[in-house]
């Protein structure tokens, strides 16, 4: 064995030029499949770094079959009765203005039930955890921050644990210091740096009191020997006794649905990941049928050594090994390549990842990556080495030494060559198709109006503190101010408030109901709701398709309105004008409020959202302690940063600013995924696209070479350089032919699987289909082209004298 | 090697067809063949009567279509092909016309080839290739490759690779076809040499000077042995 790898490390030094190739085309195959393995097994694969991570699972109140937020009392009254859940835990993020310390500054933060901390199992690295003592009505108020702020904020001064820190103008002891390593939930964003019990914040402790109050997330630990069946079932049991318990609106469509954890956390991206890696599978793929036929085409001229060796005795299995032994080789080289090239290549792809995919920062190559690489490594050089091996092994060696020199008829391993360039050809349509539609479905994407003008407009968002913001009176005073000093600041062209903006990820759901009409309990009627100032449709774009929109005249103490959307309207009211009609919204008990306008739909989560009814009343009638401020500024949108936070600087020095961006990059983010999945996938057909080319050219040109003596006598004859032509180009287009018939058929099979990742596009689009075709022809046309010129150049009498 | 006296090899109606798309073509008929231990037998016969397909049979290097082959008393004309190699590798020296000798490998590497194969030990292996060599006068250019050596020099490697594995036949395929006169009579005397020390050679040759060198001389003809002639009917 040793010296099989002896020779074959020698054979590789003695044809340099071949083996840099095929040592480059499988390191970067190699490479490019261990950077996107690292992702799938660091996003995918790798359990959370929670103790009995695989026993973890996310327990979600379903609306009408769809997972939604838990209310507070919801939560406690399942994990008093669930039994196949051993340890169960809540928990929701918001922001929190800190203060006391430097700057007031916007933290992200997790309000938590006491229990997460136990079902995690990470223990803390200064102080303790929280406790229920912590999570009590009435209880000090306690919070756990993470190693960053700590380290930021308090220099890591241990004596802070046991101490106040100022918390939307609360104080605050703080407990604990989870690790730095500590993450949840998972936002690579806006990573959580403060955990308190829901008790502890104003907010979350004022909605825990109400059953209506959605705003939870919960978490369990399975009981052991807990199956996910029956756990679904007790759950599902027990929250029908919930609902039984507490008869309220609408609350008979609302169910239980347990999945695991991580699948619940990667359940948006799984799909866009696996995509990738088969792909970058299928490029290595191919490169293995490319030096498969390199190395097919020199066993050619190692024939002879081949046949010595059997003649002196080798098996064919011993013949087997050493060519294996060859491929081998280059693979190892190929590996270590790869390895380096994924080392510096993970980082560029996590650069380029989408943020919002879960753990990406933790990527990394580690020992499971590298156990795949030499996985991969060896596949690769097996896939290479077997097909040339086998072919080679099984020639007769009596020919063999017979042919001399002259390499015999050439016929060895040629149908095989022919069906290893079908195969790539086949390969690469299927991913071209693949790629196409998802480059289409980006461009579709890229052409959907998101309902609003994105231009020069820069947006801030802000949570008021209870404790200096106390009622609505508060809010709508800051409100004010804010408004006018915004507008005072130099260059903006119009400003607006709203309590969400769309594409933000912040989303306020509300019910209504018609007034007039009964109400079906079993039904719950609800829409986006925002809360805006009057200038808030011209300044985001929005039309007003019908009646009007907003008024300073529409203040607190006028009659309540509501603008409502194109959707709502048609769906509420189909074939009616609901201009004028009243819908009572689950507001603070408010009256009814009259419909005085229709505007168009905007995309609130994404682009790719279906349309959903909105609604907005000004923001003076329906008050949030949240708001966002938008401004078009004629400012680049660095400096008009700048000038928001001063602005509300100047307005209340204690108010941190929270998430500043245009809205440019909210609607770049909700396009990040597909962005991501389109480009990737691209380059891997596009590599694969240049392989099949090459993969076609290799092998005509070395059918040709084989078919000098024919060529020449055909032309002795008197064939013209037509016939020439077309005898080669023929040869080439029918094996061309055949691998995009067999591609097409694949990719009909294969595009369905991209069902979920494409919009406005099929997954069968016959215009992708027969584009991508049209592509790959002409690229293979080219590929056989070169050759059959070449073989037309042929000197018949060289040609034949040559042989 | 063997003893004298005893049949080493034995072809009974050893016919080989080769068969293309539309034509069979007879490359033997109905050989019979028997060559005894020890003894040194040449073929001849003219360009394309089967001396070469003889010799890949006698090989097994190829099977023959009908008949039956006894090595050393033992039926190999229906071994699987895992045998076939492994009779090759162990009873079996082949001495090719144009040498083929690996050119990637040195001097050393060639010989040590077939035992490699037979899974023997590397300090034996070592033993047999150095004797080898030396027995063929090249133990001095051991670590040369071939394309450093002389014709003659590569086919005197050759017979070393070929003796090293102490065989039960030689096989000499034209092992002066690529040589010159003085060269070819050395290869002619070192393969005396060889069956003077109890070798039993089988060669192809179409030149009748080193026919001469063999016991018995067969001919060939279209697929047929139509002449058999002893040393002294030869020497006449």
């Amino acid at each position: 064995m040793i010296s099989d790898f002896r020779q074959a490390l020698r054979l590789l030094v003695k044809n340099p030029g071949f083996s840099a190739l095929v040592m480059i085309v499988l390191a970067l195959g190699i490479g490019a499949n261990t950077a996107i393995f690292s992702i799938v097994d660091g996003v995918l694969l790798k359990p959370l770094p929670f103790a009995d991570a695989r026993r973890l699972v996310a327990i979600d109140t379903t609306v009408r079959n769809e997972p939604d937020d838990t209310a507070y009392l919801d939560f406690l009254d399942w994990r008093s009765q669930a039994t196949t859940i051993d340890r169960m835990a809540a928990y929701s993020t918001a922001a929190v203005t800190l203060t006391g310390r430097g700057e007031a500054a916007s933290i992200p933060t997790a309000v938590v039930t006491a229990d997460l901390f136990p079902l995690l199992g990470v223990a803390p690295i200064q102080g303790r955890v929280l406790t229920p003592a912590d999570d009590a009505r009435g209880a000090t108020r306690t919070a756990v921050i993470s190693e960053t702020l700590w380290a930021q904020r308090f220099s890591r001064d241990p004596s802070m644990v046991g101490r106040p820190a100022v918390v939307d103008g609360d104080p605050i002891v703080i407990v604990g210091v989870m690790p730095a390593r500590f993450e949840f939930p998972f936002d690579a964003e806006n990573p959580p740096q403060i955990w308190m019990p829901i008790m502890a914040s104003r907010f979350s402790a004022q909605w825990a009191g109400q059953r209506g109050a959605s705003f939870l997330k919960a978490i369990g630990h399975l009981r052991s020997g807990a199956q996910l069946p029956s756990v679904q079932a007790e759950m599902s049991a027990v929250a029908a006794r919930v609902n039984a318990a507490n008869p309220q609106e609408g609350r008979s469509a609302r169910g239980v649905l347990i999945r695991p954890f991580q699948d619940m956390l990667v359940r948006s991206y799984r799909l866009a990941l696996v995509v990738l890696l088969c792909a970058v599978s299928a490029v290595l793929l191919i490169a293995c049928a490319n030096i498969a036929n390199l190395l097919l085409a020199r066993g050619t001229v190692r024939r002879r050594e081949i046949a010595v060796r059997t003649a002196l005795g080798a098996s064919r299995g011993q013949i087997v090994r050493q060519l294996l032994s060859e491929s081998l080789v280059l693979a190892a080289v190929g590996g270590v390549g790869g390895t380096l090239l994924a080392w510096w290549g993970v980082d560029a792809l996590v650069r380029v990842s989408p943020l919002q995919i879960p753990r990406l920062h933790t990527v990394h190559i580690d020992r499971s990556v590298l156990a795949f690489t030499v996985l991969a490594t060896m596949v690769t050089g097996v896939l290479c080495g077997m097909v040339p091996a086998i072919q080679l092994s099984r020639a007769n060696p009596g020919h063999a030494l017979k042919d001399g020199d002259r390499g015999g008829s050439g016929a060895c391993g040629g149908r095989t060559r022919q069906v290893l360039v079908v195969a790539e050809v086949a390969l690469s349509l299927v991913l071209l198709v693949s790629a196409g539609l998802l480059l289409r479905s980006f461009v579709q994407l890229q052409r959907v109006s998101p309902g609003f003008v994105t231009e020069r407009a820069v947006t801030m968002q802000i949570l008021l503190p209870q404790t200096r913001y106390p009622n609505q009176a508060a809010f709508i005073r800051f409100y004010r101010r804010l408004q006018a000093g915004v507008r005072a600041l130099p260059g903006v062209t119009a400003s607006a408030v709203s309590t969400t903006l769309p594409m933000t990820g912040s989303d306020i759901g509300m019910g209504f109901r018609v007034e007039g009409r009964p109400v079906d309990p079993n039904v719950r009627t609800s829409a986006a709701f925002f809360g805006v100032s009057p200038d808030y449709f011209p300044a985001m774009g929005i039309p007003i398709v019908e009646g009007r929109g907003f008024t300073e005249r529409d203040d607190e103490r006028a009659p309540g309105v509501i603008v409502i959307n194109e959707t709502m309207a048609a769906r509420t009211w189909p074939g009616e004008n609901p201009i004028g009609k009243a819908v009572i919204v689950s507001y603070n008990d408010t009256p009814p409020r009259t419909i005085v306008g229709i505007v168009a739909d905007v995309k609130q989560g994404g682009l790719t959202d279906r349309r959903q009814p909105q609604m907005y009343t000004p923001f003076v009638q329906a008050p949030w302690p949240f708001l966002a401020t938008v401004v078009r500024t004629t400012a680049a949108p660095q400096s008009a940063a700048g000038s928001l936070r001063q602005a509300l600087a100047r307005l209340d020095p204690e108010q941190a600013a929270g998430e500043i961006r245009t809205l440019d990059e909210y609607v770049a983010r909700s396009m990040a995924t597909p962005r991501f999945t389109a480009i990737l996938i691209g380059a891997f057909a596009g590599l694969a696209l240049l392989l099949a080319g090459f993969g076609l050219y290799g092998v005509m040109a070395y059918s040709v070479a084989q078919r000098r003596r024919e060529i020449g006598i055909r032309m002795a004859l008197g064939a013209r350089e037509a016939d020439v032509r077309s005898l080669v180009a023929g040869q080439a287009l029918r094996m061309g032919a055949a691998g995009v018939t067999i591609g097409l058929a694949g990719a009909l099979l294969v595009t369905r699987i991209l069902d979920s990742l494409l919009f406005g596009v099929t997954a069968g689009d016959p215009a992708t289909f027969a584009g991508v075709s049209a592509v790959l022809m002409t690229v293979l046309i080219v590929a056989a082209y070169l050759p059959a010129r070449r073989a037309t150049r042929l000197d018949p009498i060289v040609a034949l004298r040559a042989d | 090697m063997a003893e004298n006296g005893q049949a080493l090899i034995k072809l009974d109606g050893v016919t080989k067809v080769f068969f293309t798309d539309e034509v069979e073509t007879h490359a033997l008929s109905g050989i019979h063949l028997l060559i005894n231990k020890g003894e040194y037998v040449s073929i001849a016969g003219p360009s394309g009567c089967g001396k070469s397909t003889l010799l890949s049979i006698l090989g097994l290097l190829d099977s023959p279509t009908e008949g039956q082959y006894h090595l050393n008393n033992r039926p190999v004309a229906e071994l699987a092909a895992s045998e076939r190699a492994r009779v090759r590798n162990r009873e079996i020296g082949f001495i090719f016309q144009s040498f083929n000798l690996i050119g990637d490998l040195t001097v050393f590497e060639n010989v040590e080839l077939p035992l490699t194969y037979r899974g023997m030990k590397a300090a034996e292996r070592r033993q047999r290739v150095e004797a080898a060599l030396e027995r063929v006068g090249m133990a001095h250019r051991a670590k040369h490759l071939p394309s450093q050596l002389s014709g003659g020099q590569q086919q005197r490697v050759a017979v070393a690779r070929a003796v090293a594995g102490e065989p039960l036949i030689l096989l000499a395929d034209e092992p002066t076809g690529n040589l010159d006169s003085r060269s070819g009579e050395a290869v002619m005397d070192l393969l005396r040499e060889l069956h003077q020390s109890g070798a039993t050679i089988c060669m192809v040759t179409h030149d009748p000077r080193y026919a001469r060198h063999a016991d018995r001389s067969i001919h060939v003809f279209d697929g047929r042995v139509v002449e058999e002639q002893t040393e002294m009917a030869v020497t006449e």
